[in-house]
């Protein structure tokens, strides 16, 4: 019986050694991003990704909650998924050949709302540009190269890389000035990249959620020293106005009142609730009221940062208008 | 060759073991935060 309970021991140890090698071993084989030498080394989307489901919540959220939401625990309700597939190029778009004579092709280079976070690929802003373009009667192509949390740094090191082989001729750099060096180096390298692709630069500001507090107080400041870094010949669309201006007097939207925040449904005038205003996370009780009441949604936005399918329609269109042939 | 009550000695030994193991395994899965086998979806941030 002796080697009977040393077996049982060595059974259970190596129930033990299992959950620890699957503890250390977590997040690890779930990844759609991953290091990639030809950019030094960073992450990027992994290549042949094929319909990596990703869920994330579809209200606004802290970082914390972020990864909760994966797990469907029982305090996050209110979540969405969406299907990521990705090219040998390692991009979330379709194989991409030599270009064809007489085609423009613009890449756009960005962060998680270039790449469509929570939308599936046909309704990515990237992918209606191209739509939106086409139907003015442009022999176009236009490359997702977006990666959620992408900073400058990522973008130029992506372009400088791996851009030249896709012969682009307008770079859309996509992205809201963030991460060191601030707006010098934001525009610094934005030229650096489309300078190398020998490719015409348009700066796109993504929109700012009203349930983003710091963003709304300071994207207008931000616009304006972007335009003055990147110089005027360089065309820069905003489209916080835009995005805001369509969603007037629909759904919810987080408003600064007698320095409080109040979250308002602009359709009926409801103040649903006021909670001490705070220029980072929200108060606990703005979250809380969404995840209580799923009819409470900002338009045009499914969190405090991305837009949703008809956000991204509404950027598509405003970029398509702007660019010139 | 083991008398029954060897046999089930035996057995309550190794059985109980395999499901300790499977219960501790069970625990890493479902507790620990990030692990996310049985989450049928990916990580991005």
């Amino acid at each position: 019986m002796k080697k009977v309970r040393l077996a049982a021991a060595a059974i259970v140890l190596a129930g033990v050694g299992i959950a620890a090698f699957l503890v250390l071993h977590r997040g690890q084989s779930d990844q759609v991003l991953g290091e990639w030498a030809a950019i030094g080394g960073r992450r990027w989307l992994l290549p042949n990704l094929d319909d990596a489901e990703i869920v994330l919540i579809d209200r606004p959220h802290t970082k914390q909650e972020a990864p909760q939401a994966r797990r469907g625990l029982a305090t996050i309700q209110r979540t969405r998924s969406y299907f990521l597939s990705t090219n040998a190029d390692r991009l979330r778009n379709a194989p991409i050949g030599p270009k064809a004579q007489g085609t423009w092709r613009i890449v756009a280079i960005g962060d998680s709302v270039t790449h469509g976070w929570g939308i599936e690929e046909p309704k990515t802003w990237v992918r209606l540009l191209e739509g939106e373009l086409r139907a003015k009667g442009r022999n176009v192509e236009v490359i997702n190269a977006g990666v959620p949390s992408a900073d400058a740094d990522l973008m130029s090191a992506w372009c400088l890389a791996e851009g030249p082989r896709f012969e682009v001729d307008e770079v859309l750099w996509a992205r809201r000035p963030a991460g060191p060096g601030g707006v010098d180096r934001y525009a610094t390298l934005s030229h650096d990249c489309a300078a190398k692709l020998h490719a015409r630069l348009t700066v796109v500001l993504s929109p700012i959620s009203t349930f983003d507090p710091h963003g709304s107080a300071v994207y207008r400041q931000e616009a304006s020293e972007v335009r003055t870094k990147v110089g005027p010949q360089v065309d820069v669309i905003e489209l916080t106005d835009v995005v805001r201006a369509a969603q007037a007097g629909r759904g919810e939207v987080l408003e600064h009142r007698g320095g409080k925040a109040a979250v308002v449904d602009q359709e009926t005038g409801k103040t649903w609730l006021e909670a001490p205003w705070s220029d980072g996370d929200l108060d606990p009780s703005i979250y809380a009221l969404f995840e209580a009441h799923p009819d409470v949604r900002e338009a045009l936005f499914l969190d405090e940062g991305h837009p949703d399918e008809e956000g991204a329609a509404i950027i598509a269109k405003a970029v398509a208008d702007r660019l010139r042939p | 060759m083991l008398d029954p009550a060897q046999r089930r000695e035996l057995t309550l030994w190794i059985g109980g073991a395999v499901v300790l193991a499977l219960l501790i395994i069970a625990a890493a899965v479902f507790f620990v935060p990030e692990l996310d086998l049985l989450a049928k979806n990916y990580s991005v941030l």
